[in-house]
């Protein structure tokens, strides 16, 4: 059947725009992720539906304004990279993106000082001016809890910790944490079980006052 | 809504400038050697679950699994499922009115679909239209012309119990594809009677 064989065909100018009107009004959907690499449009769209959360994500691993802005930009820069291997049965755009976010910021607290001399395509922290960084430094002490309890999960082995950033902080769903993480739900679920149990015993221990503000919340 | 709007220059508008032509440059690069480019956005075709010149009887059958899998797809149209409760439609060709119907009723979007020969319309008044609903339940393309795909997004819920989709086209060079008329209509929709109409009257 000659339909059968027919590859997939470049957006035409129509499709291209509506889809740009879609990612404006609903966010890029799946469908559009492998967009965001060649298509300043859908881009634009998916930047302004995410940079929030991602600085967001950085804020609550990350006391520091510069580096917030720099790996603000290269989780971004990372993503462009990433967008035509995307794959939509594997994760929705938000667990994706999330999932893009963790390594390079593990990556980053990896390697420290020594990768962060120049490397970068794009230093965010030189687009900064200081009404940003009022603006940032406000973001980052709102999260100051949430980097407390990511600080007290240190101590977690990794898979188990990474499951339980996504759901505790990054407010994923189980299901989108285990798509970031790569897992099954069900191993996802197991995993979070057990980190929250040991969390439990270690916050018990060390005994972290509450936050009465609540500002963790985006 | 999901988007944030973000006013005026800060710095993630300054960033999003950078990044943006970042991405522009990319597609630079991938328009300069097609043969390396890997993306294939936007409008992925499945593989057609039903054969050319079905009957719609076989096709409405059909399609109840096939809609569920995630959409249909002929040579002459493309109904898919997208996230978020939105349906796409894409008219590649003026055929096969009736299974391009039967493909939107399977995605729970009663239609009304007449492709007429050129220089005809359907006679009017037809049915009551109502206005499209807001634009985060149905997107539709605005004016075009060429040869298409006309296409268009639609939320399932955005006809409503006694209402229609209406699809009228017949082929002409000044809007995309002939399609002319993509309206909701409230109530019976009268079978479309073939009018001539004269040319330059707007159609």
């Amino acid at each position: 059947m000659e339909i059968e064989s027919a590859v997939p065909k470049p957006p035409n100018t129509l499709s291209r725009r509506l889809s740009v009107v879609a990612a404006r009004e609903r966010g890029v959907g799946p469908d559009l992720v492998r967009s965001i690499g060649t298509d300043p449009d859908i881009f634009d769209a998916f930047y302004r539906e995410h940079v929030e959360r991602v600085q967001r994500f950085v804020a609550c691993r990350l006391d520091d304004r510069n580096r917030t802005a720099d790996l603000t930009a290269e989780i971004f820069l990372a993503a462009i990279d990433a967008a035509p291997r995307y794959r939509a049965h594997k994760a929705p755009p938000k667990a994706w993106l999330l999932g893009i976010a963790r390594v390079i910021v593990a990556s980053d607290v990896r390697q420290g000082e020594r990768r962060r001399r120049g490397e970068e395509r794009l230093r965010g922290s030189t687009l900064l001016d200081e009404d940003d960084a009022a603006r940032l430094d406000a973001r980052i002490d709102a999260v100051a809890r949430s980097r407390e309890l990511y600080a007290a999960m240190e101590r977690l082995p990794e898979g188990e910790r990474a499951v339980l950033e996504l759901v505790a902080i990054d407010e994923l769903s189980l299901k989108e944490a285990a798509a970031a993480t790569g897992l099954r739900p069900v191993a996802a679920r197991v995993r979070l079980h057990r980190a929250r149990r040991k969390l439990r015993a270690e916050l018990d221990a060390v005994a972290i006052e509450p936050n009465p503000h609540k500002e963790d919340q985006p | 809504m999901t988007t944030q709007r973000i006013p005026g220059d800060n710095f993630e508008e300054r960033l999003l400038t950078r990044l943006k032509a970042e991405v522009a440059e990319r597609r630079a690069a991938e328009k300069a050697s097609p043969d390396c480019a890997t993306v294939r956005p936007v409008w992925r075709r499945r593989v057609p679950r039903l054969a050319l010149g079905a009957t719609a009887a076989a096709a409405s059958a059909a399609a109840v699994l096939a809609f569920t899998a995630g959409g249909e797809t002929s040579a002459a149209f493309a109904v898919e499922a997208q996230p978020e409760g939105l349906v796409s439609v894409e008219i590649r060709s003026l055929e096969d009115p009736k299974g391009l119907e039967a493909a939107l009723d399977e995605a729970g979007i009663p239609a009304s679909v007449n492709y007429l020969a050129a220089g005809m319309a359907c006679k009017e008044p037809r049915f009551q239209s109502v206005p499209w609903p807001d634009g985060d339940r149905a997107i539709v393309s605005g004016p075009g012309t060429g040869d298409g795909p006309f296409a268009f997004w639609i939320s399932r819920d955005a006809v409503g119990p006694g209402q229609t989709l209406v699809i009228t086209a017949s082929p002409s060079p000044e809007v995309l594809l002939g399609v002319k008329q993509v309206d909701i209509a409230e109530g019976t929709v009268a079978p479309c009677e073939p009018v001539g109409v004269p040319p330059n009257s707007g159609g």
